[in-house]
């Protein structure tokens, strides 16, 4: 008898990294898909709800029979104002994590970003370690410090497994020199991702980013906990780095 | 010539420790009094206003002409649901803080609590310090860490000074064991709160608690940093501890 796949929401599936995980993430478990408010016309899985996360009702029916969720949904843009990020990463966060929570999933893979830790690059106060201080660069940043935050509280309270990765720059090719440090593939986080559900960690941050050469961020932790081996490097896309614009 | 006194808002002024802060800073501050909708029978001061800090529009012009902002408005209950502890701790918490940073504001000092860390009680995971990550036990301990987050950002990318208060068991006396080793007297705190308004740091988290000798949490930095001699130590009010337990 086949061992049954995990079943496994991805919220916010209609975006860019939503739209990849699907792709390359549906042979390996059971999905199911959680859209806002627009369906792809050719949706790859069947068991998908259109729902927004800032009404509780609308997003705990999606919880049932979850193992895990990949949480990205939820307002992406780092210039965003204070109503939206508010109301898509502080009211809608809450509502994921508690019907998550009121419906027993297991674990939480949330897509919080690099800009948690923003201001440590813009003082180039580099290398910046996942267990530093929260310096967010934006009121979006600091919205998902919250999300973190809230998670760790989750993690403490119910024992639920919440895995936080600040992601760097989701392309398929690195095109500038700030993706030379920060790009993250489509296969690298994909990797991530599935590592992290099969893993035993209980509570982690990690920053997503590909193996590039150029980083100005840690990605040791996630190497050890999760056995993270990123295939890609941004500097294999680039021209070499400008020896005089070191530093 | 006399020096001006410096401006001060005291946000949630007629709660416990906003009345006590109003009457033992009322000398050294010109304050300006926040109230939430209740108005004391005889406020101290003719300068106040009556707000909800979860409008923007009804907080925003008690910042004029404020130096400093000592912001403890908000949900303060441990067990206090999601609605509420968003409501009065995040919403209205930045539209404190962007109120103040438009009205040029220099600094905040913030009523956190214990309870962003209150995990690391539940574990005994002791001593505590500051810089660690923070530990939340409870939705309205994260509503103080977002506090405590959005202050560290106004801070770094406007220049505003932001103090973090993690304020133990504030009271009179110190009543039971728990507040032994974290009871906070209203001296002490106010003692705190000047220190803060009157200093150079630009952001920084404390405890906030009285010299307790059976403390657990470290309260060196306020010490080092903000000058800080506590006055008063839950061990003086409270029969001897116990050996025999921990």
């Amino acid at each position: 008898m086949s061992e049954q796949k995990r079943r496994v929401l991805i919220t916010g599936a209609a975006g860019r990294i939503g739209t990849a995980l699907t792709e390359r993430l549906k042979d390996r478990y059971e999905l199911r898909l959680q859209f806002h408010n627009t369906v792809p016309e050719n949706p790859l899985v069947d068991d998908y709800i259109i729902a927004n996360i800032a009404d509780y009702d609308a997003i705990a029916p999606a919880m049932e029979g979850v193992d895990s969720i990949i949480h990205l949904a939820g307002q992406p843009s780092w210039k965003a104002d204070w109503p939206s990020v508010h109301e898509a990463n502080v009211l809608g966060q809450y509502n994921v994590y508690e019907s998550a929570r009121q419906a027993g999933v297991r674990r939480i893979l949330f897509a919080s970003t690099n800009h948690v830790m923003g201001m440590y690059d813009r003082d180039t106060a580099w290398p910046v370690y996942a267990d530093l201080p929260q310096r967010p660069d934006s009121l979006y940043g600091v919205t998902k410090a919250f999300g973190e935050t809230l998670g760790r509280h989750y993690h403490d309270r119910y024992g639920m497994s919440i895995i936080n990765f600040r992601i760097g720059w989701f392309l398929d090719k690195p095109v500038d020199e700030i993706g030379r440090y920060m790009w993250l593939s489509a296969r690298d986080f994909t990797q991530l991702c599935w590592r992290a559900i099969e893993s035993d960690v209980g509570y982690g941050t990690f920053y997503a980013i590909s193996g590039n050469s150029s980083r100005n961020w840690d990605i040791t932790d996630s190497v050890v906990k999760l056995g993270y081996r990123p295939e890609d490097d941004a500097d294999k896309h680039l021209p070499p780095p400008d020896e005089g614009a070191a530093n | 010539m006399a020096q001006q006194r410096k401006r001060v808002l005291i946000t949630g002024a007629a709660g416990r420790i906003g009345m006590d802060m109003t009457r033992l800073l009322g000398d050294r501050y010109d304050l300006r009094l926040q109230f939430h909708n209740t108005v004391p029978e005889k406020p101290a001061t003719d300068d106040y206003v009556v707000a909800d800090i979860a409008e923007y529009d009804q907080i925003a012009p008690a910042m004029e002409g404020i130096d400093a902002v000592l912001h403890l408005a908000g949900e303060p209950a441990v067990t206090t649901p999601w609605d509420r502890v968003n409501r009065a701790n995040i919403e209205g918490l930045y539209n404190v803080y962007e109120s103040a940073r438009q009205a040029g504001v220099h600094r905040v000092v913030f009523a956190s609590t214990n309870h962003v860390m209150g995990m690391n009680d539940r574990d005994e995971a002791w001593p505590v310090y500051s810089r660690q990550p923070v530990r939340p036990d409870s939705l309205y301990g994260v509503s103080k860490a977002f506090g405590e987050t959005l202050g560290r950002h106004y801070y770094d990318r406007y220049g505003m000074s932001f103090i973090n208060m993690r304020i133990g068991a504030y009271g009179d006396r110190p009543r039971d064991e728990i507040a032994r080793y974290m009871w906070l007297s209203p001296r002490d705190f106010a003692q705190l709160v000047w220190r803060s308004i009157e200093s150079d740091v630009g952001y920084a988290t404390y405890y906030a608690i009285s010299g307790n000798t059976s403390r657990t949490w470290d309260i060196t930095d306020a010490v080092v940093q903000l000058g800080y001699i506590p006055e008063d130590n839950a061990d003086d009010h409270l029969p001897p501890r116990n050996h025999r337990i921990g």
